[in-house]
């Protein structure tokens, strides 16, 4: 049962947590590295981008996991906003930042216009927060 | 101190657990759920906490059939230190970062790893401490040695446990993934970035 009902969550155990948390740190090395050596290439900002989304709701999953044994499920990652701001301390700031990812990951994903370096700089910072709070939540 | 359970210093009984379960949502939360995320005790042990803290008034239960739910009661005049007591891991950490950013010849990055960083140590456990230097600095220079020391004198003062320091270059650390791919590895999914740059920009040259 979820104690809230404010859209579909999944119990998920600490394992589970640990393994969502490799997804993400792996996802925002290839972003890191696309980013690094693709500089001249516009595409490379959306693909880059792209992968920062993915790392960043892998790491609100393993945040969620870890500190309220239960993740957001379902197409709307917007649920999981909403899960991370119950998470404290940090969690609103978390929550911020998978905002962000999530108003870019359409354009990052599938839009026919790249993402900008700006906003790209923007995404993998978002998601390199959200992998340290993550992780800070799994040392608990 | 033990870093995956920093309470266990000062309420070493499945109550600290109980209470650092708490502080860290404002989501209420089954019994069975905060014994899960508890990871000691039996459901017993948490229910029988769960009711001693709900005596106390420092936990709060409230019913949504058929489960009670339980929360951290914020207002108590003892929830203060309770949230104190769960960013005990977060104030050692901010102390060493503090303590870097004072730097006179600052580093290129330095990072908390292994067993400190994932929170899976014991009070026997070293706090590693992955320490990159300027290429320009040499590992002799007396300032970089002074400040070395004293962060390692600085993190037993803090915490009792020993500093275990792995010191590289700027150069060395770019070499890093080729010659010591499993500490690489480590480094990358565990560190925890006390100062500097990023360890996926050191470890590829992009720090340089």
């Amino acid at each position: 049962m979820s104690p809230r009902g404010t859209g579909r969550t999944s119990p998920c155990n600490r394992h589970e947590a640990q393994v969502r948390f490799g997804h993400a740190v792996k996802y925002r090395e290839v972003a890191e590295l696309v980013a690094l050596e693709g500089e001249e290439d516009a595409a490379s900002a959306s693909v880059a981008g792209g992968f920062a989304v993915l790392s960043g709701i892998a790491a609100a999953d393993a945040a969620c996991c870890a500190a309220l044994g239960r993740r957001a499920r379902g197409q709307d990652h917007r649920q999981a906003v909403a899960l991370l701001t119950d998470v404290q301390p940090g969690g609103s700031d978390a929550a911020r930042h998978l905002e962000r990812l999530l108003n870019v990951k359409d354009a990052a994903h599938y839009g026919v216009i790249n993402l900008t370096s700006a906003e790209l700089r923007r995404a993998l910072r978002s998601a390199e927060r959200l992998g340290d709070f993550a992780k800070e939540l799994l040392a608990r | 101190m033990d870093l995956s359970r920093p309470v266990a210093s000062v309420v070493p009984s499945l109550d600290g657990d109980v209470l650092m379960v708490l502080a860290g949502t404002t989501r209420p939360l089954t019994g069975r759920e905060v014994s899960r995320l508890v990871r000691r005790g039996s459901w017993s042990g948490v229910r029988r906490v769960l009711h001693r803290l709900v005596d106390q008034g420092l936990v709060t239960v409230q019913e949504a059939t058929p489960s009670l739910l339980y929360s951290l009661n914020r207002d108590h005049v003892a929830a203060p230190p309770v949230m104190a007591l769960a960013r005990l891991r977060t104030e050692f950490f901010d102390r060493i970062r503090d303590q870097i950013a004072r730097w006179r010849v600052a580093p290129y990055s330095a990072a908390i790893f292994g067993s400190a960083a994932r929170g899976d140590g014991s009070t026997e456990s070293d706090v590693d401490v992955f320490l990159v230097r300027p290429d320009a600095v040499d590992e002799d220079d007396t300032e970089w040695r002074r400040q070395v020391t004293e962060l390692s004198a600085a993190i037993t003062r803090w915490s009792g446990n020993s500093a275990s320091l792995i010191e590289v270059s700027a150069t060395e650390a770019a070499g890093l993934s080729e010659r010591q791919a499993t500490i690489a590895e480590e480094l990358r999914r565990d560190a925890v970035i006390v100062a500097g740059h990023s360890l996926v920009d050191v470890l590829a040259g992009g720090a340089r």
